[in-house]
This record gives structure tokens, sequence and C-alpha cells, in this order.
């Protein structure tokens, strides 16, 4: 009686018998070649933003000075708003202006306004924890149009800082006003109208995303 | 057509790049009142300006007796503020800016145009002035008065002038003003002795007026006023009343809100 053959061996099996030694280095060969191109695709991505940052820069040069110098409302609304044309990366340069006194502050609401209908996720991402933080950097009005700005652009995700920052401004309310105090800019003057107005503000904000 | 148009046309353009609202820093931890640059011919260029602005500052800070009460260490102050200048209309004046203004304790922004014509030539003004604490409550929507009061000058029956500095700094309306927005803006902000004394005095200030013979719109304005400055003085001594942390021995509690300026100003 005649045995049987023995099956045939799957063809990767029989490929890698058939290169022997061989076969290892083709294998860390084509993981080096695909790691190249990743590292390679990932390095000219980061040149190429590192680039586009540098031109937005340069663009933007001209823009920041008149917004710096300028003290006429209508030009530095325009300046404002024509920045934010340039999305996350004006971003910096308005939250800047929003810390200066007087007119300069009004033009950069305008300027994130204008940022919020292009990318409102960005400002979702970076407007929220500036409330909480304790750098003092913006005083009691600036901190009323960074909660509209949160509570119109539909902000969900920030609705937990919201709320912890409604219990510092319920304190101020009732006269306890440390904690508030050590995120705002200025000593509050006049605090028995200026806190229920920032109340206000973050009742509204919270109502608008709830 | 496009040809007789022109002038008109020139005169918009070029009224519209006149105005302009730039920054003006209110003085320091206290109330402050805006002067504003003037339009019109008889200041015909900056130096004419400049020279109005300062001469009425010193005259409104230094020449005079104010009629309005200040709130113990909060004095008010005026403020020139050089290359200011709203349009007549006060198209500037959004509820934005006005917030601010509010925010930093001004109350009153005063600017107009002064001109000179007739024969023989005198100087006449339209000044504006700008109550900020009630346009502000306007701005949140509670039923007030015109915030924005215009007046002529001078006045029916007065004597010419040649002087545009006496001819705007008019005591009695500037007091009266000053008076009604800070005794307004103290009730917001919940100092009530003194906004109640400020109410009383301006109902009296704006009583004065009203009697020198104004007519039309500008009688019709300041009256609601006045009565929005009494119906407020009410309100001080009901608020005050009401409040647990109004002192047990204040002053308020002599007075009755039913006739809220009774015991004199």
């Amino acid at each position: 009686m005649e045995a049987s053959a023995p099956p045939p061996k799957p063809w990767p099996a029989r490929l890698l018998g058939w290169m022997g030694a061989e076969a290892p280095k083709l294998v860390a060969s084509i993981v080096i070649l695909v790691l190249g191109f990743w590292i390679k695709d990932s390095v000219d991505l980061a040149i190429k933003q590192r680039q586009l940052d540098l031109s937005y820069t340069k663009e933007m040069l001209g823009l920041l000075q008149k917004l710096t110098e300028e003290e006429d409302l209508d030009k530095l609304r325009n300046s404002a708003v024509v920045l934010a044309s340039f999305g996350e990366p004006a971003l910096p340069a308005l939250l800047m202006e929003l810390r200066r006194p007087g007119l300069h502050a009004l033009a950069a609401v305008w300027g994130l306004e204008a940022v919020a209908v292009r990318e409102p996720e960005t400002l979702c991402r970076v407007l929220p924890p500036l409330l909480l933080k304790r750098n003092r950097h913006y005083d009691i009005g600036a901190h009323r149009e960074l909660l509209g700005l949160v509570g119109d652009n539909g902000c969900r995700k920030a609705l937990p800082q919201l709320r912890r920052y409604r219990e510092l401004v319920d304190a101020a309310v009732a006269g306890k006003p440390a904690a508030l105090s050590q995120r705002l800019r200025d000593e509050v003057a006049a605090p028995a109208e200026a806190y229920p107005r920032l109340k206000q503000a973050v009742d509204e904000a919270i109502t608008n995303l709830e | 057509m496009l040809r007789s148009c022109l002038p008109a046309l020139m005169l918009l353009l070029a009224a519209s790049t006149q105005a302009a609202v730039v920054s003006c820093a209110p003085a320091p931890g206290r109330f402050t009142v805006l002067l504003s640059e003037p339009s019109g011919a008889a200041l015909p260029d900056r130096p004419a300006i400049e020279s109005f602005l300062t001469k009425l500052q010193f005259e409104l800070d230094q020449e005079r007796d104010e009629r309005w009460i200040n709130p113990g260490a909060t004095p008010v102050a005026f403020r020139a503020c050089l290359k200011r200048a709203p349009a007549l209309d006060g198209s500037e004046f959004s509820a934005d800016v006005v917030e601010q203004l509010n925010d930093q304790r001004v109350l009153l922004e005063v600017w107009g145009a002064v001109d000179r014509g007739g024969t023989p030539p005198a100087l006449s003004a339209q000044i504006n002035y700008l109550l900020v604490p009630l346009r502000f409550a306007a701005d949140q929507r509670e039923v007030v008065p015109a915030g924005l009061q215009r007046l002529r000058y001078p006045e029916a029956g007065a004597a010419p002038t040649e002087d545009a500095v006496q001819l705007v700094s008019r005591p009695l309306d500037l007091d009266a003003f000053i008076a009604t927005s800070l005794g307004l803006k103290l009730l917001r902000e919940r100092t009530f002795d003194p906004a109640h004394a400020n109410l009383c005095r301006a109902q009296g200030l704006l009583g004065a007026m009203l009697k020198r013979g104004l007519a039309g719109r500008t009688k019709v304005e300041l009256t609601a006023l006045r009565e929005h400055v009494l119906a407020s003085a009410a309100r001080t001594l009901r608020e005050a009343l009401a409040d647990p942390a109004y002192p047990k021995a204040g002053l308020l509690r002599l007075q009755q809100p039913a006739q809220p300026c009774a015991g004199g100003e």
C-alpha cells in the first residue's frame, strides 16, 4: 500500500524556508523603511507647520503693531477682526489686548468673537481655564466677556469649570471675595454692583450650556 | 446730479472722518467726567481745540463751587480727552462702550459743536451730555428716560459771549447732570446716603433748569429726567430700609419714600 503524500506547507512557511537565514534581515529592512517614511513625514509636517507659523507671524506683525498703537475704536475693531482671520495663531495677541484697559479690550472681544465664528472649539479649549487661573491677568470686565464667549459658543465641556467659578462668585456676592480676588487683576471698586453682574454673567453662561 | 451732490457728500465724509472715539483714561480711584473735543467753526484747528479743552478743564476743576455731593473719599474729577471727538448724534456709544465707561465709573461725557454766526457774530453751541449710568440702565432694558441730553447755548435771553469756555461751562447744567449721574451710579453701587443726597440735589437743580424757559424736546426730556430722579430717590429710600446691612442709625430711616426729598437735600 502506497503512503499518502504530506499536505503542502502554506506559502509563507515555504517562503521563509526558501529564504533561510536571510528572512530576519528582510523583515528588519522593511521595518526600518516604514519607520523612516513615518518619521520623515512627521518631520516634514512639523517643518511645514513651523514655516506656516513663521509666515503667519510675519503677516500678523503689521496688524499687531496697528492693534497696539492705534487708539481709534473703529480702527482697533477692524484690526482685531482681520487679525482673528488667522485663527488660533492670533489668540495670544487678542488675549494680550484683552488685558489692556480701555478700548483695546473692547476690540479684543470683537476679535475673539470673530475667532469663535471660525473655530469655536479652539476658544472652548483656551478660554475656560483662564477664568480659574490665579495669574490675575484679567480684570472683572474681561472675566464677564470671557464668560459670555464661553457661554455663547457651546463650550459644554467647560461646564464643570464654570460651576466651580460660580462658587467663587457666589462667595464674593455673599461678602467673601478672597478666592475670586485671587483671579482678578484689579481691586473691585464697587463690589455691590460688580459681583452681582458677574454672577448674572456666569449664570447666563451656564444656562446657555445646560 | 452727481456734481450737485458732491459738496454734500464731501461734507458728510469730512464729518464722518472727524468723529472718532479714542481711549481716554479716567481718573484712577475717582468718579470721572470726560470732556471730549467739540467740533464746529469757532474752534477751527487743533491748537484752538486743545487750548479750549485745557481752559475748560481748569475752569471746571478750579474756578467754581461744585453743587453735587462728593461721596467721602471718592470725589469727582474732570478729564480733558484730546483727540476723542464723538459724532454729534452719539452713535459711537454702543452698549459695550457704555458698559466699559460704567465699569470705569465715568459719570458723564460732554462734547458738542461750537459755532460762530449771526450779526454781529456771536458764539453759539450745541452741547451733548451723555449720562452714563442712565444709558447703561437703558442698555440693560430698564425703563429710563433718555441718557443723552442736548442743550443749546446761549440760552434764550442770555447775553452773547465771545468766550467759548464761558459759553459751555454752565455751572447749573453741568452740576445738575453730575448730581443726577452720581446719584444713579451710587444707587447701583448701593451706597445709599450719598446716592439719596445727590438725587435730591439733582432734582432741585433740574427744576431750576426747567424754569429758564426751555422748549420742545429738550423740555420734555428734562422733565422726564427730573421725574426719574425723584422716583430714584424714593427707590433709594426703599432699598436702604430693606437692606439688612444698612445701619440702624442711618439718616435715611428718618425719610418717607412717599416724599423722598421732603427733608431737604
